[in-house]
């Protein structure tokens, strides 16, 4: 018994030490090998990519991966100035790799935007081919991008498709056409079918190769994970952080938000706030919002994802031009959706993946993709190009025919600046030693005239003038001069009809927009029936009022013009006219005091080279008799005006009946001159009075007013500036929309000098 | 009515309701879509997709013959007919039952195993996690072979096993998930947001108490298991029917078919809890049984 036991204990001992040995040796020569694998047998640089997850016209991230783990890898990137930049990647070895594969990454910062970088990867001695890439624009201008998702199963198709690809970016820039050249792909993610099989990593790298174009122009990847994509292999694919949530926003120039989230981790929590702030922040500063992510919330086969419940909410409130889906391996472009029905407003969902996977049947009764959405299935990649004023979408098949194409304006995104402009409402008190009240035809009309004013905020425009209505922000009221009738004469009851008219203008029209007069600040200027000389108590009280005028950013020396803002906008009262010298000279009718070199001075100091808007205001019209305005003033003035962003004059005095614009350039004055500064008449609007020869009729009760929107629209190119006239031929018992002039104005984003 | 035959009626119930839910999901809602089968023939496999849609759309077919069907003989067994009531459905009934709780089991089994085949997150434990959904067709179909009181005993025991193999496997994934906080289980909470007690809930809060909640159904699995506690059965057939509702809480009305297609869930437990309640009632009167014999014998 105690031998066999004996026996027994040896044979296992033996047997232990056989397998300890086995697996020891096993292991050292697997570690040798592996060693030697690893030292030997680098291959040259793999799989060279662009990724762009961060500000894209100055940051990429380059990337390659290795068979082995190379002794030295590097990048050499060569720009603009030709000098060589030598960067060391961030490297490791890929998730279930074997045999070994490495993946490097080179994040490169401080590049110029719209700008080709050439660069190399040398591994161990072995150079990749000479690539390069372009940076995305730093300007507002019109560009392309492709679109796609699931590349995961069909490799015969998805190679087909890289090629396309390929081909659609090398063909954009072979024309002068600025707007179809593609700068990047958005894959919506999918690209492989098990995200944990390396192999078929390897092979949708190997595969995106096929996207480089034959100059060497390697085509930016911006990636969203798709529901096969789970695996750490996506982040170290791509780059991201390990255990990252992969959803980020980027701008594709200043004015185009491109905004990737990731329906595979939950979409209602951070991720949702996360949007949401985003949105509302990226909202009014670009003209187009684009949203892309994976699993769709209006599909057109499947159920929808939680980004129904989760974003699109978001999307609808922060107003997103476009959303970009996939997962559903068909064609599809939803009716615009709000409130979960079609709505002309609403959001246009697209997708939904074919760059490389078999095609589904869609489900075309869904009430979404009825016409003008649709819904069909074919691999494909859509070409988004974004225009100032429109996003073209074309949906390319693999045999190069257009399976969809829409196109989308820009939303109303703007920020609009609001006000009236009127002028002359001359108040006349009655000829009394102690007037007590207004000549009935000037009380009249300016009374009602006020009434109509308060009215205004919120009230229709008709469609004939552009609809909508009139904003309910009235940022005040600019009022050029005229503003009573009797301070141009003297003697009489001329000095008691004077305080009466204009403490009743003051009462009237008030001041800050808190008295009882208007409910919104009054910005007034004198004009010669308020003191040709500019010497009148009126002036005076002017000057007074000028402390306390809301918002006033700058007030001549002698106190009487100003100047103030609203938003971009800079807007300067000049007095009766604009002139040099303080006093009337010889042979001329009015003081300018001094409004010329006020206006040098203030255009100097508050607008600069900022090329912000600017719009003046003064009494009389440039056009009117030389005496009123001397010609050497009216040219410096011109002059001056020429140098800056000057939009648009308002004046008085001619009491011109209907409003009307004028345009200036170049020393001349007429109805359509291209180029020239808009020049605006209000007409008058309260100047009425009876008539001297028939004590029982009025005489001027045809007035009008103008009511100006300037609307600052995310970009630069669609600012414009719109003006509307009001006007009546029975002393405002009734009035009319009269005409509007619309004209294209530039608002630069920086706006402040 | 004995524990077996509400216990019976239940899992009728359930497999009513469950292939009513696949019959939404796959072939008669708005929202219909096709199942994990037809994208594994369809995508992986490269089968031609009339083809994969027509066995699709067959299996949802069936599974809708089946609600119905199993529907009435519920309605059948609660109506009170006598043989019913002793757990005892008319013959013909079971040979028209049988093949297709086969057929419901084997469908939703496939369907797990496809799901598993086509890959994603946590798709390699699909058919633990939906173990129950298979398990309890084919649990009644054991039950239909129930012909003879005597042999009630033996069935419910096999019965039960089978229900608590699954519902414990189902509960151990589904805390598995809820433990490294899976993303829709979050949202689920989150998008219940019409409950006055989810409003405002950050996903940090949601995420910690779905680590909780996970540990539970961890723990649940483990005693439903071990103790055969029916209270343990009642308490998860609560929790059960509770993740069954949130479906439509989070996602809407419309979202209907997922939650009937998850019924088994809370169902399970249900039909475990009557056999725990039968098998308690066997065991005291077999004891008492027992004494009484050896009151007589004079041990």
């Amino acid at each position: 018994m105690n031998k066999f036991r004996l026996q027994s204990a040896v044979f296992v001992a033996v047997i232990v030490t056989m397998l300890v040995l086995m697996a020891g040796l096993t292991g050292g020569v697997a570690q040798a090998l592996s060693g030697s694998t690893s030292q030997a047998e680098v291959s040259e640089p793999l799989h060279l990519r662009v990724i762009w997850t961060e500000d894209p016209a100055t940051k990429a991230r380059i990337s390659w991966s290795t068979e082995g783990r190379p002794a030295q890898t590097f990048l050499k990137l060569i720009g603009p100035d030709a000098k060589e930049r030598k960067l060391v990647p961030q490297s490791g070895l890929f998730e279930g790799s074997d045999p070994e594969l490495y993946y490097h990454h080179v994040d490169v910062r401080d590049l110029q935007p719209g700008t080709p970088y050439k660069f190399e990867v040398i591994c161990d001695g072995k150079k990749s081919a000479r690539l390069y890439f372009v940076t995305a624009p730093g300007r507002d201008v019109p560009f392309s991008l492709l679109h796609g998702g699931d590349s995961r199963t069909d490799h015969a198709n998805r190679r087909k498709v890289n090629q396309m690809m390929a081909d659609l970016v090398t063909k954009s820039y072979q024309n002068e056409d600025p707007a179809d050249n593609i700068i990047a792909l958005a894959h919506g993610g999918d690209f492989v079918n098990n995200g944990d099989n390396l192999g078929q990593w390897k092979a949708w790298l190997s595969d995106h190769q096929l996207t480089i174009g034959p100059d060497g122009r390697v085509l930016p990847v911006i990636p969203t994970r798709g529901n096969h994509d789970q695996s750490e292999l996506f982040n170290q694919v791509f780059g991201f952080p390990p255990k990252d949530k992969n959803y980020y926003a980027i701008n594709l120039n200043p004015v185009v938000r491109w905004v990737t989230l990731n329906t595979e981790i939950s979409t209602a929590g951070d991720q949702a706030k996360w949007l949401g702030k985003e949105l509302k922040a990226s909202r009014p500063k670009h003209r187009w919002l684009v949203a892309q992510y994976h699993r769709p919330a209006y599909p057109a086969v499947k159920t929808p994802g939680t980004a129904l419940q989760s974003w699109v909410p978001v999307f609808e409130k922060h107003d997103v031009d476009l959303v970009c889906e996939a997962d559903g391996h068909n064609i599809k472009r939803t009716v615009p959706i709000r409130g979960n029905v079609q709505d002309a407003t609403g959001v246009v969902y697209i997708g939904e993946g074919g760059l490389g996977v078999a095609q589904r049947t869609p489900k075309t009764d869904r009430w979404y993709l009825q016409p003008p959405g649709m819904a069909s299935s074919a691999s494909h990649v859509f070409q988004l190009t974004f225009h100032s004023d429109r996003l073209e979408t074309r949906c390319i098949c693999l045999d190069g025919t257009i399976a969809d194409q829409f196109e989308l304006q820009p939303r109303k995104i703007e920020k609009v600046q609001a006000f009236f402009v009127s002028g002359d409402p001359q108040y006349l008190a009655e000829n009394a030693a102690e007037p007590t009240k207004l000549d009935p035809y000037s009380a009249e009309a300016n009374q009602r005239f006020l009434e109509l004013l308060k009215k205004m905020p919120g009230k229709s425009i008709p469609e004939t003038q552009g609809g909508g209505s009139v904003s309910k922000q009235i940022k005040g009221m600019v009022v050029t001069g005229d503003l009573i009738d009797s301070a141009d004469k003297s003697g009489g009851n001329y000095l008691q009809m004077q305080r009466f008219e204009w403490d009743r203008y003051k009462k009237d029209y008030g001041l800050t927009g808190e008295e009882d007069g208007l409910p919104y600040p009054v910005y007034e200027l004198h004009g010669n029936h308020d003191g040709p000389q500019g010497d009148t108590f009126i002036v005076e009280d002017i000057i007074a009022r000028n402390k306390t005028r809301p918002g006033l950013v700058n007030v001549s020396e002698n106190g009487l013009h100003y100047s103030w803002d609203w938003g971009p906008l800079h807007l300067v009262c000049l007095g009766i006219f604009v002139g040099a010298g303080d006093e009337r000279r010889e042979e001329f009718h009015y003081a300018p005091r001094q409004s010329l070199e006020f206006l040098k001075e203030d255009l100097a100091q508050e607008v600069g080279d900022s090329g912000r808007p600017v719009i003046l205001a003064f009494h009389l019209h440039p056009h009117g008799p030389e005496f009123d305005w001397p010609p050497e003033d009216l040219q410096a003035f011109g002059e001056l005006a020429k140098s800056y962003n000057v939009i648009g004059m308002f004046h008085g005095h001619t009491h011109g009946s209907p409003p009307s614009r004028l345009q200036w350039r170049d020393g001349k004055f007429g109805g359509d001159l291209s180029g020239g500064i808009d020049l605006f008449n209000p007409d008058d609007s309260g100047a009425a009075k009876t008539d001297s020869k028939q004590p029982d009729q009025p005489v001027g009760i045809r007035h009008g007013f103008l009511y100006v929107e300037v609307r600052d629209r995310p970009g630069t190119e669609r600012d414009e500036w719109v003006v509307r006239s009001i006007y009546t031929d029975d002393n405002w018992a009734t009035h009319a929309w009269g005409q509007t002039w619309t004209k294209a104005i530039q608002i630069p984003r920086n706006h402040h000098p | 009515m004995s524990m077996l035959t509400k216990s019976m009626i239940c899992l009728r119930v359930i497999v009513s309701i469950q292939c009513f839910g696949a019959a939404g999901k796959y072939l008669v809602s708005a929202r219909e879509q096709e199942s994990s089968l037809y994208g594994l023939l369809f995508f992986d496999w490269g089968w031609d997709e009339s083809t994969a849609q027509s066995l699709d759309d067959t299996g949802a077919g069936l599974c809708l013959v089946a609600a119905i069907l199993f529907g009435l003989t519920a309605c059948f067994n609660l109506l009170g007919n006598r043989r019913a009531s002793e757990g005892l459905p008319p013959r013909w009934l079971t040979w028209l039952e049988f093949p297709i709780l086969i057929f419901v089991a084997g469908w939703f089994l496939t369907l797990a195993w496809a799901e598993m085949m086509r890959g994603g997150a946590y798709t390699e434990w699909a058919i633990a996690e939906q173990a129950v959904r298979f398990m309890v067709p084919l649990a009644l179909a054991i039950g239909l072979l129930v012909r003879e009181p005597v042999h009630s005993k033996r069935f419910s025991r096999t019965i039960a096993w089978m229900l608590q193999i699954s519902v414990a496997a189902t509960f151990a994934v589904h805390g598995w998930k809820a433990i490294a906080g899976y993303g829709p289980f979050v949202d689920l909470i989150l998008l219940s947001d019409s409950l006055p007690w989810v409003s405002n809930m950050s996903q940090a809060f949601a995420e910690r108490l779905l680590w909780g909640i996970g540990w539970i159904d961890i723990a649940l699995a483990a005693l439903i298991v071990g103790v055969r506690w029916r209270w343990v059965a009642l308490y998860m057939a609560f929790w059960g029917f509770l993740t069954v509702t949130s479906r439509v809480v989070a996602l809407g009305l419309v979202a209907w078919p997922e939650s009937l297609i998850r019924i088994a869930m809370g169902g399970a437990p249900l039909g475990l809890f009557f056999l725990f309640q039968r098998l308690r009632r066997v065991k005291m009167t077999e004891s008492e049984s027992s004494s009484e014999v050896c009151e007589e014998s004079g041990v």
